[in-house]
């Protein structure tokens, strides 16, 4: 009988550096059932509101709850697309403008699969996963950063 | 009963967490964050029990996890 186990998912410390995502492209190059990879990277904007302008996030989350979130979603995904395999890299802590805040990996024989997958990685990450972040402006005051409304 | 909070709910506490009387009720549980912290009352949030989602008629034990959780802000 097949055991099913799940990857674990952990949030990255601070934010995900070029040299993560080169270092997690080349380690595919052993894997050559793969044909296709998409890559998303998301970045912390420096929007202006009244006057100010967003210096940096400081992410926090409920854990738990939220690193089991994104192992199933990871999971549940790679199953429905067949993927070859996936990736989910988000930061926690503070990610300054311009970084790096969220990586989402997904590899498969034909691009389809693979561009599918990583988009419904990134929106159910953003709509389902218990993340928080201040919105820190340039003159250290903050807001809390919304998706959506609940 | 011990209540977790997360981001602008903890912010807006001051604590990461809070006390209420013991409910029936996710249903009770709102109406009791609304009499004891009347600061939280304007917040939108989504109750979480042992780490998922729950609705309004979802029954709380005594030894549930129960988090309030404001909207979400990843990625």
């Amino acid at each position: 009988m097949k055991t099913a186990t799940i990857k674990p998912f952990r949030f990255h410390e601070g934010s995900i550096t070029a040299q993560f995502v080169a270092d997690s492209i080349a380690g595919h190059s052993v894997k050559k059932n793969i044909g296709a990879h998409s890559l998303f990277l998301g970045q912390v904007r420096a929007d202006d509101a009244n006057g100010k302008t967003i210096a940096a996030i400081d992410y926090s989350a409920y854990r738990d709850m939220a690193e089991r979130a994104i192992a199933i979603i990871r999971e549940e995904i790679i199953i429905r697309h067949q993927l070859t395999c996936a990736h989910i890299a988000h930061s926690i802590g503070r990610v300054e403008a311009g970084e790096i805040c969220l990586f989402v990996f997904t590899s498969s024989p034909h691009r389809q699969a693979a561009i599918t997958a990583c988009n419904e990685m990134v929106e159910r990450i953003k709509n389902e996963v218990p993340i928080f972040g201040r919105e820190i402006f340039d003159d250290h005051t903050f807001q809390w950063k919304e998706n959506k409304p609940l | 009963m011990k209540i977790l909070l997360f981001g602008m709910l903890a912010s807006e506490a001051n604590q990461p967490s809070v006390e209420i009387e013991e409910v029936r009720d996710v249903r009770g549980l709102r109406r009791a964050i609304r009499e004891k912290f009347p600061t939280l009352v304007p917040k939108t949030y989504m109750v979480a029990v042992n780490c998922v989602k729950a609705d309004d008629d979802m029954i709380l034990r005594a030894d549930d996890e129960i988090a309030l959780l404001p909207p979400f802000a990843g990625g």
